[in-house]
């Protein structure tokens, strides 16, 4: 796996004119990278992980996976919201189920069962949405995500609606996942605090138009 | 704190001006007489166009009348009872059927008899034999209670066959005109001019007629409110007299007669004339002449709520008519 | 649930009374203002119609709003989801939707003749605005996250995300618009049945027997039918609905 951005500039025209969000943004993420994106609010980091996941398309450049044009969104290029985004009429069960459904793989409970397990949700299968706190239906909405198997897993600030109690737990938990199933993992988020805490590589981009100010790789002490 | 008292200034403005219309006191200077655009009531319609009825009516402290058409005689009995009107020109069947319901009204003088007809789709008038060959059919009349579905019931009736052996849609002359235009009825059964509309159209033809089905039957007449006839009796001898002038105007004028209808109904006099040919009216006004039929009537609209008035008889001559008024009016008049 | 219920019959049992009253002490003419006791005596007059009319109106209503329900689901799914399916369909709905259901019955006598379906299309106009609205609206209130999150997932074609995203988040507002249809539907019921497309119905024996023998204590009886009927398939609509399609969102229908 390989996910290449090359040049990437992304702008929006509305009535009230044109605004540029990012600016020939180059990348390069390599197979099991925890790679964190910093910058502050506005600045199109949220914009930058909605181009690599394909709901949006680049203005200019290229952005390609193992050298593939990422041209709509697809399980593969899994993203987790800010918003909570469960399905508020299917259960947990049926939530994580959503995408193994939409695919038409077959054995489905095996999988949802290993990924209810290993997220930690187990008992509360039957739930609704509105029954859940925030911390649980991020925790759902990653299990759903992780259960389509994909090559990267792009997350835009998922923890921001959480208290720091929460947010420490699942810092944790992410980590721990990204350990175990070796994931790569693009995780963006205002808070450099956040960033140190969880990324080995982190990207830094400068206010609007957003642009890559510089990239620095350490050594987390675990 | 202001705002409060305007809402309950408002509020009972309102009730005030509602409890004002339901206890409305009428005016005793205006007179207000129900009709339906049909041939039969001519006499009002001359009687009006010539002046007659607000001439001879000033005397006696009538500033204003008042006409309300109905397109049939329950409706116009049902705004009667409700205290809408105090004399109708109408079918005696409506009349009893409100008696029966307690309508403070009697009937004081006769207007028309007959007239009716019964036209066919003209594919289906073709193969009518007799009454049974209307078995399963989709006729088109007045609703119960008006005279054409009493009368139409009856005949059914008498010769034994159930009103559910076809299928009576009941509705006013213009809508069932319309319906069998539009080819939603097999056939009508309607008072003048009507039928002769569908045939003049080359729709239908006429099968039978009133004289066929039940020859001299009573069809409208005049009803006045009892306070009327307790109260200003004067007023109601006079109208009676300006209605025997009318009716007998109208029999002896017939084309000054087609063109009042034709003014009053936008219906062209061609059509009216051939009316007058096709269907038997006879213009009357002694309330005598109504009685046998008028007491048939109530009998089967005793019969057709058998076990609402089953504590009851049917209603008797004297229940339904006054009848001193007319023979006051013919004794003043010769 | 039980003080509900005691609320409600002690409401209606004191409306009753203070009827009773008026009509016995005050207004005095039966003809004015029948007294609810004398409805007692009716209902046994008329059992022989009662069942057969509302057998017939209850036919009337579940022709309109079955159609209504059909085409303002299909219509409301189609504007709720597709902008351009919107442009073109929304200035003829706002034209037609103002039209009382009533004003149709010319229409409805040459359209579909003195048939159960000219009935059935009376309710019909009153039904379907309800449902169309409802629908439109719960489709185009879906969280653009849940669009997308479903899109990420695998969810590719625009029938797919309508069928496990658009109708699943919209069936609350399908399910209130049906509600309220019915509602609306039922009103129209005595209107459709003026103008005599059968020889029974609740509206038919109103308008065709009742107002023309001038029988107003039948009327009342039929007019409290009317009511009492509505509330009772108000009251098994919303329970078969919350109970079964709507556990996830109890307490949004009302």
């Amino acid at each position: 796996m390989k996910l290449d951005l090359i040049n990437v500039s992304k702008t929006y025209f509305s009535d009230k004119g044109k605004v540029k969000a990012l600016e020939d943004i180059n990348l390069e993420v390599r197979e099991g990278e925890f790679l964190c994106i910093v910058g502050p609010t506005g600045c199109g980091k949220t914009t930058l992980l909605r181009l690599i996941a394909g709901l949006e398309r680049p203005t200019s450049g290229r952005i390609l996976l193992d050298g593939k044009e990422i041209s709509e969104p697809s399980p593969e290029r899994a993203l987790i919201f800010q918003e909570f985004s469960l399905f508020p009429w299917r259960s947990v069960y049926k939530n994580i189920e959503f995408g193994l459904e939409m695919s038409g793989i077959k054995n489905r409970k095996e999988i949802v069962d290993k990924y209810i397990e290993l997220m930690e949700l187990k008992g509360f299968e039957e739930r609704y949405s509105h029954e859940l706190s925030g911390g649980m239906k991020q925790k759902v909405a990653i299990a759903r995500a992780l259960c389509m198997d994909p090559a990267i897993l792009l997350m835009d600030e998922p923890f921001s609606f959480l208290d720091s109690e929460t947010t420490k737990m699942l810092h944790k938990e992410i980590l721990n996942i990204w350990k175990k199933t070796g994931k790569t993992i693009i995780f963006v988020t205002h808070s450099l605090e956040e960033a140190t805490v969880l990324g080995r590589k982190i990207v830094f981009l400068s206010q609007r138009p957003g642009r890559i100010i510089k990239i620095e790789e350490f050594k987390n002490p675990e | 704190m202001k705002k409060k008292w305007w809402v309950i200034f408002i509020f009972f403005l309102l009730t005030g001006l509602i409890g004002r219309i339901i206890t409305r006191k009428k005016e005793t200077s205006v007179l207000r007489i129900g009709y339906q655009p049909i041939t039969d009531h001519l006499a009002l319609m001359i009687a009006m166009e010539k002046g007659w009825l607000m001439e001879g009516l000033k005397k006696y402290g009538i500033k204003k009348i008042e006409l309300k058409e109905f397109p049939t005689g329950p409706q116009e009995i049902h705004a009667m009872m409700g205290g809408e009107i105090d004399i109708v020109y109408v079918g005696s069947a409506p009349v009893i059927a409100g008696i029966y319901e307690g309508l403070p009204a009697k009937i004081i003088a006769g207007v028309h008899l007959q007239g009716y007809a019964l036209v066919l789709k003209k594919e289906i008038a073709k193969t009518y034999k007799d009454v049974f060959s209307l078995k399963g059919l989709k006729i088109a009349t007045y609703p119960p209670g008006s005279v054409p579905y009493i009368v139409f019931v009856k005949w059914l009736m008498d010769k034994g066959i159930s009103p559910d052996e076809l299928s009576i849609k009941t509705m006013g002359p213009s809508d069932g005109v319309l319906a069998m235009e539009m080819g939603d009825v097999d056939g009508i059964f309607l008072p003048p001019p009507y039928p002769v509309i569908i045939v003049e159209k080359g729709i239908g033809d006429i099968v039978e007629t009133s004289k066929t089905i039940w020859k001299g039957h009573a069809c409208c007449v005049i009803a006045a409110r009892n306070e009327l006839i307790d109260k200003t009796q004067e007023i109601l001898v006079e109208m009676i007299r300006i209605h025997i002038k009318a009716t007998e105007y109208v029999k002896n004028h017939p084309d000054e007669a087609v063109e009042t209808f034709s003014k009053w109904t936008n219906i062209k006099p061609s059509t009216i004339k051939l009316a007058f040919k096709l269907l038997d009216m006879d213009w009357i006004h002694d309330p005598e002449i109504s009685i046998p039929s008028v007491l048939e009537y109530a009998k089967v609209i005793y019969q057709l709520n058998k076990e609402r008035y089953q504590k009851r008889q049917p209603l008797g001559v004297e229940e339904i008519f006054y009848l001193p008024l007319y023979k006051k009016a013919i004794s003043e008049q010769f | 649930m039980n003080n509900f219920r005691t609320n409600f019959i002690v409401s209606i049992f004191t409306f009753l009374l203070i009827l009773e009253f008026l009509a016995r002490f005050v207004v005095k003419n039966p003809v004015y203002l029948p007294p609810p006791s004398s409805a007692l005596l009716s209902f046994v007059h008329l059992r022989n119609y009662i069942l057969k009319d509302l057998m017939t109106s209850l036919m009337h209503f579940f022709i309109g709003v079955g159609f209504a329900c059909f085409f303002g689901i299909f219509i409301g799914i189609g504007i709720g989801w597709f902008p351009k399916i919107y442009n073109a369909f929304f200035p003829v709905l706002e034209i037609l939707r103002p039209i009382p259901p009533i004003a149709w019955i010319p229409m409805a006598i040459i359209w579909f003749k003195l048939t159960h379906f000219s009935a059935g299309f009376i309710i019909f106009t009153g039904a379907f605005f309800p449902v169309l609205i409802s629908t439109y609206t719960g489709l185009k209130d879906v969280p653009r996250v849940l669009i997308e999150t479903a899109k990420i997932l695998g969810a590719k074609s625009a029938l797919s995300l309508i069928r496990h995203v658009g109708i699943p988040y919209a069936l609350p507002y399908i399910f209130s618009g049906i509600g309220t249809g019915m509602g609306v539907g039922w009103m129209c019921v005595v209107a459709a049945e003026i103008f005599g497309v059968s020889d029974s119905g609740i509206g038919y024996r109103l308008f065709q027997r009742f107002y023309h023998f001038h029988q107003m204590d039948y009327a009342l009886v039929y007019m409290l039918l009317l009511g009492f009927v509505s509330l009772t398939m108000d009251a098994i609509f919303r329970k078969l609905v919350i109970d079964r399609f709507l556990k996830w969102k109890r307490g949004i229908v009302k």
